[in-house]
């Protein structure tokens, strides 16, 4: 079945947990491996804490986030409003933070390369970032202990 | 607030249950870096066992309690047992700069040794 979802909520950490539980919830019926469900989970974090603390930088905004699946394919979008990335060739850079007196690792965007199938960034300075992922689910050959 | 705290000695374990985000990163900071600043701690050990997610957050977390410890003389020990968590550690590099254990006693057996031995 195709499905579609679409949520804005603001840009507060607290919300982080939203946006996931919120997308495990939609690709559940897909039955993804623990570990796809994982790597799902970790990626919109990723995501959404750029949106919160790069995008709007502590400010409030609003995010959005939609997903959609296409027979097992899942995709998500999620975008922010806020100031956009200068140079998104360095941003993708592992290990680079345009942060550095903070504790932000660098790994946000390679986290996501590497967890997803595909990353894809389209960002404007002063108009805000969409960052566009997908990922197939894998067949599942998990037993299922559940009862 | 999903997390416990134990002293042992001069280890400090903390526990993280659930999530590991930015969110739960900020709070962890602050209560870990508040317990260092009042006690006399040496080594950190994070009990990752029951964590069910993590993300880079996690990282800074980690790398950042690592540079208070070390002008301390102490260690970090990551006890991973079978948390999803590992295939971030294990990316980021960190399983190559800290110790990891598959359980606590492990742990804590590796620091007391490392104290007295």
């Amino acid at each position: 079945m195709n499905n579609y979802m679409s949520i804005r909520f603001k840009s507060v950490s607290e919300n982080e947990a939203l946006a996931r539980n919120c997308i495990a919830s939609f690709v559940s019926p897909l039955e993804p491996t623990m570990e796809d469900m994982a790597d799902i989970r970790t990626s919109i974090s990723e995501a959404v804490t750029n949106c919160i603390v790069h995008g709007y930088d502590g400010k409030i905004g609003m995010v959005e986030m939609s997903a959609y699946t296409e027979g097992k394919k899942l995709t998500i979008k999620i975008t922010d409003r806020g100031c956009g990335i200068h140079n998104i060739d360095k941003a993708r850079q592992p290990l680079y933070t345009s942060k550095p007196e903070t504790e932000r690792s660098g790994m946000g965007f390679t986290i996501m390369e590497s967890f997803m199938d595909s990353v894809k960034i389209i960002s404007k300075e002063g108009k805000g970032t969409t960052v566009i992922m997908t990922k197939n689910i894998r067949e599942n050959t998990e037993v299922s202990d559940a009862g | 607030m999903n997390s416990d705290v134990n002293i042992s000695g001069t280890s400090l374990v903390y526990k993280i249950k659930g999530e590991l985000d930015d969110h739960m990163a900020v709070k962890s900071r602050e209560r870990i870096d508040d317990i260092l600043l009042r006690r006399e701690i040496k080594n950190i050990i994070f009990d990752f066992t029951e964590l069910t997610m993590m993300d880079s957050a996690g990282i800074g977390l980690i790398i950042g309690r690592y540079r208070i410890i070390k002008d301390r003389g102490g260690e970090v020990l990551l006890v991973i047992g079978n948390s999803p968590a590992k295939k971030i550690l294990r990316m980021s590099g960190l399983m190559k700069i800290f110790k990891a254990y598959d359980n606590l006693d492990a742990a804590l057996t590796a620091v007391e040794h490392r104290v007295y031995g």
